[in-house]
């Protein structure tokens, strides 16, 4: 992107934003999660996102474009004096899992937040993420310390690859927030570790 | 969801009306999108491409032509003046949806009114700006 000939070169380089995604179901506490960690009060933006349908509605066998509009929360932390990250909640209903292209996008990777009393609100998170190879990591959010059910249950329960960690976490709890992120950030550079090694 | 939704392109919100379950999420907003469709002029789409995490600053030249800007490209160089700001929080701050605030950023950038820091490309295969965010991470 060219500027005016004119425009002052900056002396020093600009922010660099980074994402990432917090999905789960509704009211699972993906806006509490990213207010706990946050610079800002979490915000929120409305986006529109297009899905496809084909042949469920009156007007027989076409395919349907459908735009609506969603609202997500989402906060931003100062990392360094140059790295922004930002956390996105997706929009919390179901039928919007398949209308994340856009907001996954660039993203490093996903924290899938479980309630372990509603474990399916988690499933289009889930489907979503492995079927579009996004590195994620399935944290259950303890809700003020009860567990409802053991890791090895609702790692068996959601029936996903052993090497996706399940940790648990508290949404309202900076420090456990924090290591929540660094578990996914741990992924999505082993990952890239692994993508190098293989490349030589 | 907040009563106070934009939507982008009123047409289709009608059409999809017309052809969705009486559920569907558009129920009840104020129709206020001829409004956000006249901001964009009548385009839908950019010609910059702007990720929702792409942050922008105004310029010596935008902040100069700030006074001169009429609705939301004033409104969006003011904002992105003094800091640089993400177009999702562009969005949140002057409350129209994050495609419109793609459409007038992508003007204003290429006006040179705006200059923009994208998220690196491929920053999942970057070593060394994951090391340093997992260090920043851990230091918070």
């Amino acid at each position: 992107m060219s500027v005016l000939s004119d425009a002052p070169v900056r002396p020093v380089a600009g922010p660099i934003p980074v994402k990432i995604v917090i999905a789960g179901g509704f009211g699972v506490g993906k806006t509490t999660f990213v207010g706990a960690i946050s610079d800002i009060a979490p915000l929120t933006t409305e986006a529109a996102m297009t899905s496809y349908s084909e042949g469920i509605d009156d007007v027989g066998d076409v395919t349907t474009k459908t735009t609506t509009t969603v609202a997500m929360d989402f906060g931003r932390v100062a990392v360094d004096q140059a790295i922004v990250l930002y956390l996105f909640g997706t929009p919390g209903q179901d039928r919007f899992g398949f209308m994340w292209n856009d907001l996954i996008q660039g993203a490093l990777g996903a924290v899938v937040l479980v309630d372990s009393r509603r474990i399916e609100d988690s499933f289009p998170a889930l489907d979503y993420f492995e079927s579009r190879g996004v590195p994620f990591v399935v944290a259950i959010n303890k809700f003020g310390g009860n567990m409802f059910h053991s890791l090895e249950d609702v790692r068996e329960a959601l029936s996903i690859n052993p090497a996706v960690p399940v940790i648990t976490t508290d949404a309202r709890g900076r420090s456990a927030v924090k290591e929540t992120v660094l578990s996914l950030l741990d992924v999505v550079l082993h990952r890239a570790l692994a993508r190098r090694s293989g490349a030589e | 969801m907040d009563p106070d939704v934009t939507a982008v392109r009123p047409f289709l919100e009608r059409g999809r009306a017309l052809s969705s379950p009486p559920d569907a999420s558009g129920e009840g907003h104020p129709h206020t999108g001829v409004r956000a469709y006249a901001i964009t002029r009548g385009r839908a789409h950019a010609s910059v491409h702007l990720e929702f995490e792409t942050m922008l600053q105004a310029t010596v030249v935008g902040r100069d032509a700030a006074g001169a800007q009429r609705f939301e490209r004033g409104d969006i160089v003011r904002l992105c003046d003094s800091e640089p700001l993400s177009v999702a929080e562009l969005s949140a701050r002057l409350h129209v949806p994050i495609g419109v605030v793609r459409v007038v950023a992508a003007d204003l950038l290429t006006e040179g009114l705006l200059e923009s820091f994208h998220p690196t490309e491929n920053v999942a295969d970057d070593v060394l700006l994951l090391t340093r965010l997992i260090a920043g991470v851990r230091a918070l």
